[in-house]
C-alpha cells in the first residue's frame, strides 16, 4: 500500500533526521530498526517495485524522439514534471561503446545529475525519495533528474556505466559519487557541503549553521 | 514503499518495545553468528592490511542484512564510492544472498 506523497516524504525526512544518533553512537545498540540504505540488486529491486504506469501518452511518445530533440527535452526540477529520457531508438541502435559515450555526455551536461526511480516530485521508492530530500535540505533545486522507470535500457545502462548495482545514483560535475547510502553519509559528515561548494553551489545548510551559531 | 510506512514499522516497534533490554543483553554477550564470521573471514582475506573489521547482522537474526565497518589503508586517497565498490567487489558472492548491506569505510590515522 502506498502512502500519500506528503506523508511519505515526511516519514523519510524524519528518518533522515533521526538516523544521526544511530550513526554517531556506534557503541549503543540502535533502538530503531536500521534504515536500509544499501541493498543488493535483488533486495533493492524487491523494495522498489514500480507502481502502475501513470505517464501520459505524450510522455511515452517522447521516448522515441531523436537524440537532439531528447536533448532539448531534458528536464530540470522546477521547469516541468517528470525526468528526461534517452531516445529509445538511439540507444537501441548504438553499440555498447556508443551507449557509454551517450551516458558520459548525459552525466556531464549538468553540475548535479541524479538517476531516480520516479521523478523528484513523485519518487517511486524510498531510496530515491531520500536522495531528493537530501538535495532539498541543501537547497539544491536546479539539477537534472532522469527517471529510469521510463526506459529499461537507461536503467541497466547507467548501472553498467557506473559499475554500481543500484538506483538512485548521484553524479556531481560528471563524476559518480554514489547512491542513497553514500549521499546520506556525505550529508552527515559534511562532505556534501564541501562538494557543492566546489561546484559553486552554496548549501542552504551553511546559512542554518550560521544562524545557529549567532 | 510499504517498508517506509508507519504501519509496516509497527510490528518492529512492538518487538523493540517488548524486549529492549533482553535484546541488547543478548547482542552484547552472543558470539558472532555464522554469517558474520563468514563475511568477516572474506574481508580479512581480501583486505589483509585492514586494521579493523566489524561485521554485524542487523536483520534480527535471519542473516540477510549486514552492517560492515572496515578500516584499512587501502582506502587511502580514494573517494567513498570507490571504497564502497572495493568492499562490494570483495563480497561479490556473499552479496548475492543479502537483502541489504550497510558499509562504513575509514582510513587509519597515522
Amino acid at each position: 500500500m502506498r502512502l500519500p506523497g506528503k506523508a511519505h516524504r515526511y516519514g523519510v525526512s524524519d528518518m533522515i533526521g533521526g538516523i544521526e544518533p544511530v550513526l554517531s553512537n556506534h557503541e549503543t545498540h540502535p533502538r530503531a530498526y536500521p534504515m536500509r540504505t544499501s541493498s543488493g540488486p535483488a533486495g533493492h529491486q524487491g523494495l522498489c517495485k514500480p507502481s502502475g504506469g501513470r505517464r501520459s501518452g505524450d510522455q511515452r511518445a517522447g521516448m522515441s524522439a531523436s537524440l537532439s530533440r531528447a536533448a532539448a527535452a531534458l528536464l530540470r526540477w522546477g521547469r516541468g514534471a517528470g525526468g528526461g529520457v534517452l531516445p529509445r531508438a538511439g540507444v537501441r541502435a548504438a553499440s555498447s561503446g556508443g551507449q557509454a559515450e551517450q551516458l558520459d555526455a548525459l552525466v556531464k551536461k549538468d553540475k548535479v545529475v541524479v538517476f531516480l526511480k520516479g521523478t523528484p516530485e513523485q519518487p517511486q521508492c524510498g531510496f530515491s525519495n531520500a536522495v531528493v530530500q537530501i538535495l532539498r535540505l541543501h537547497g539544491v533545486r536546479d539539477y537534472a533528474a532522469y527517471n529510469v522507470l521510463e526506459d529499461p535500457e537507461l536503467r541497466q545502462g547507467i548501472k553498467d556505466y557506473s559499475n554500481w548495482p543500484t538506483i538512485p545514483q548521484v553524479y556531481l560535475n560528471g563524476e559518480f559519487v554514489g547512491g542513497c547510502d553514500i549521499l546520506l553519509q556525505m550529508h552527515q559528515n559534511g562532505d556534501l557541503v564541501e562538494e557543492l561548494k566546489k561546484l559553486g553551489i552554496r548549501s542552504a545548510l551553511i546559512d542554518e549553521k550560521d544562524q545557529d551559531s549567532k | 514503499m510499504a517498508a517506509w510506512g508507519p504501519v509496516a514499522a509497527m510490528p518492529l516497534l512492538r518487538g523493540s518495545r517488548g524486549l529492549p533490554l533482553w535484546h541488547c543483553a543478548h547482542r552484547m554477550f552472543a558470539s558472532q553468528t555464522e554469517g558474520e564470521l563468514k563475511v568477516t573471514q572474506v574481508l580479512k582475506e581480501k583486505f589483509p592490511r585492514a586494521t579493523a573489521i566489524q561485521v554485524t547482522d542487523i536483520s534480527g537474526g535471519c542473516g540477510a542484512m549486514y552492517e560492515i565497518k572496515i578500516e584499512s589503508e587501502e582506502f587511502k586517497a580514494k573517494r567513498m564510492v570507490q571504497q564502497h565498490q572495493m568492499v562490494n567487489q570483495a563480497l561479490k558472492e556473499e552479496i548475492k544472498g543479502m537483502h541489504g548491506l550497510r558499509i562504513f569505510t575509514s582510513v587509519p590515522k597515522c
